[in-house]
């Protein structure tokens, strides 16, 4: 991956004669501690099997909810 | 991804599993930051106003270097900034399990619940996912340059939206646009309340604006504050908040990555044209509504096209102009182009990767199996159950459980992105900051001038600054700078000062 600026063509449409070309400079100097992938920790990615997915344990999770909760939940209107 | 900073800001909802009336979600938001900031020293507690809300100890800068706050009464999390998609998850998930853990940490595990939504199904109360997107400060900032962006706002949300029962009248807007509009599907009950089985947004009824600047009143597709946390020169922070919360993990990084594109286009001048959109405010409703989701809005030009057409012409512009210039990009075009293929389908095939379609078929099981009408209030609390961060009882985390939701990240960057800021972006040197403050001995402050400002505190902390009491600030207003040798010997400068001052 670079990081290097794309240049805007000179017949973008949206050019503006006062825009600065910018050069992004830093890349990393010691990146982030690699995780082991999920493949190694033991299944990873996997896509769903959308023809029968199991319920039982789903059902079972859903059957615990209080069926009153959402109306405990009095939220204040936030942004 | 290629010339890009990514943030996520998550306003969380508190529920209350009693009847206790001394515990208010307010209380308890300030009790969990407390907890995090004064018992477990997970950041360092802001130690001046931030603004007239936001005032000291109300909240601060993390070990990851994110922030953690209480804003209207929500905890809110604010991602460090993040140059990849992994990151911005993993950071994204740490603010989940941060906040969790506090809870089981006072013993309130069982009693309250966070849950990462963005509506009150009782009062149409609603709060927010914000997200950030760093750009260059010659991204055409105008009405011509934004209305590109619109069409895939507005339908982006068919692979975005995290689903909801029912609907919320629009309260809020200044102006009430469509009021009693019969363009708006969906339809009232004899007490004149609107009623909709299921919509796939959470958002869409609470944007009533194209374009505007304020985030608590008239939300906009576009928010037009100029506030870019950084050199003001060289950068702008396109800021949305239209978007939900999501639970899938490939739908945070869809939704960023995606919307990281098509900023890309527009930048480089390659963003498809003749999409605009007769009326974008109604068509984000009416895609949200469609039971039947075909998703068809009228053009500005007065033809019809489906959300699908639309994505699929953004796509096909990011295929072309930006396939192959790093991994994340091609791996949010695959996933693009597998999302739109499979919403042509069954909704169950995107099980575990669309948060919407993830709920609808929870939903739709437990409402067949417990011959539920859509009204059942239990549905409405499933409904937010869906989005409980409680791993063991959160419903999306039951899908992940069962092997539906494939991971983007695994538990150890999760776990590791709670205390450790990503090591490309600004966040490293400010994640340096704050473990140096931690554990910082005050007593050995330099000793206030008598003829300066004796008010001035410890430290002041903000996105693209700092300062130390008895210092000359710390600029860093380019985020894609660590800044961390810079910091450490700032750092190391004070302490031998301090040294010199015992």
């Amino acid at each position: 991956m670079t990081m290097s600026c794309p240049p805007i063509p000179n017949d973008h449409p949206l050019w503006k004669p006062d825009m600065v070309t910018l050069q992004r400079r830093e890349r990393p100097l010691d990146p982030l501690p690699k995780p082991p992938s999920p493949t190694e920790e033991g299944g990873g990615p996997r896509r769903p099997d959308p023809g029968s997915p199991e319920k039982d344990n789903l059902l079972k999770r859903m059957r615990k909810v209080d069926p009153k909760q959402a109306e405990r939940y009095r939220q204040r209107t936030g942004e | 991804m290629l010339n890009r900073i990514f943030g996520l800001e998550t306003e969380y909802g508190l529920l209350i599993n009693s009847d206790d009336p001394d515990h208010s979600p307010s209380w308890l938001a300030h009790r969990v930051i407390d907890h995090l900031f004064r018992t477990q020293h997970q950041g360092v507690l802001d130690q001046h106003y931030r603004g007239y809300d936001e005032p000291p100890g109300n909240g601060g800068f993390l070990l990851n270097a994110g922030r953690l706050y209480v804003d209207m009464g929500h905890v809110e999390f604010a991602s460090p900034e993040c140059n990849t998609l992994f990151d911005l998850v993993a950071s994204d998930r740490a603010g989940d399990r941060l906040i969790q853990q506090a809870l089981e940490e006072l013993g309130l595990g069982e009693k309250v619940s966070f849950i990462k939504n963005n509506i009150d199904h009782g009062t149409d109360a609603t709060f927010g996912s914000h997200e950030n997107y760093l750009v260059t400060r010659r991204f055409p900032f105008n009405l011509k340059g934004l209305n590109y962006l619109i069409p895939f706002l507005v339908t982006r949300q068919i692979f975005t939206g995290s689903g909801r029962i029912g609907a919320a009248e629009n309260s809020e807007s200044w102006i009430p646009l469509h009021q009693g509009d019969s363009k708006i599907p969906g339809s009232h009950d004899a007490s004149g309340r609107l009623t909709i089985p299921y919509q796939i947004s959470q958002r869409a009824d609470h944007i009533v604006n194209d374009f505007f600047e304020w985030v608590q009143h008239n939300r906009s597709i576009v928010n037009t504050r100029d506030e870019p946390l950084a050199d003001p020169n060289q950068y702008r922070r396109i800021h949305l908040l239209l978007g939900d919360s999501n639970m899938a993990e490939t739908a945070t990084a869809l939704k960023m990555g995606t919307t990281g594109l098509v900023l890309q286009l527009i930048e480089e001048g390659h963003m498809p044209t003749g999409l605009d959109l007769d009326d974008p405010v109604l068509a984000l409703k009416e895609i949200s509504r469609d039971p039947d989701r075909k998703w068809i809005v009228r053009l500005a030009s007065g033809a019809r096209a489906s959300a699908f057409d639309i994505q699929e012409q953004f796509l096909k512009a990011a295929q072309k102009h930006c396939r192959g210039q790093d991994e994340e990009t091609d791996w949010v075009l695959e996933e693009w182009e597998a999302v739109l293929t499979d919403l042509h389908g069954p909704y169950d095939k995107l099980i575990g990767r669309v948060d919407w379609a993830s709920k609808l078929w929870l939903l739709e099981s437990f409402r067949e199996e417990e011959h539920l009408t859509w009204e059942d209030p239990w549905l409405r609390s499933l409904d937010l159950e869906y989005h409980n961060v409680h791993p063991q009882r959160g419903l999306f985390y039951g899908l992940e459980e069962e092997g539906r939701a494939p991971r983007l990240t695994t538990e150890t960057a999760v776990e590791l992105a709670i205390q450790n800021p990503p090591r490309n972006t600004r966040a490293f040197g400010r994640g340096e900051l704050v473990r140096h403050l931690i554990g910082k001995d005050w007593s050995k402050d330099p000793p206030l001038d008598s003829s300066k400002d004796r008010r001035f505190p410890h430290y002041v902390i903000n996105w693209s600054i700092f300062q130390l009491r008895g210092y000359p600030p710390f600029p860093m207003p380019d985020p894609f700078k660590t800044y961390v040798q810079q910091v450490r010997s700032h750092l190391t400068a004070q302490q031998n000062q301090g040294a010199l001052n015992p």
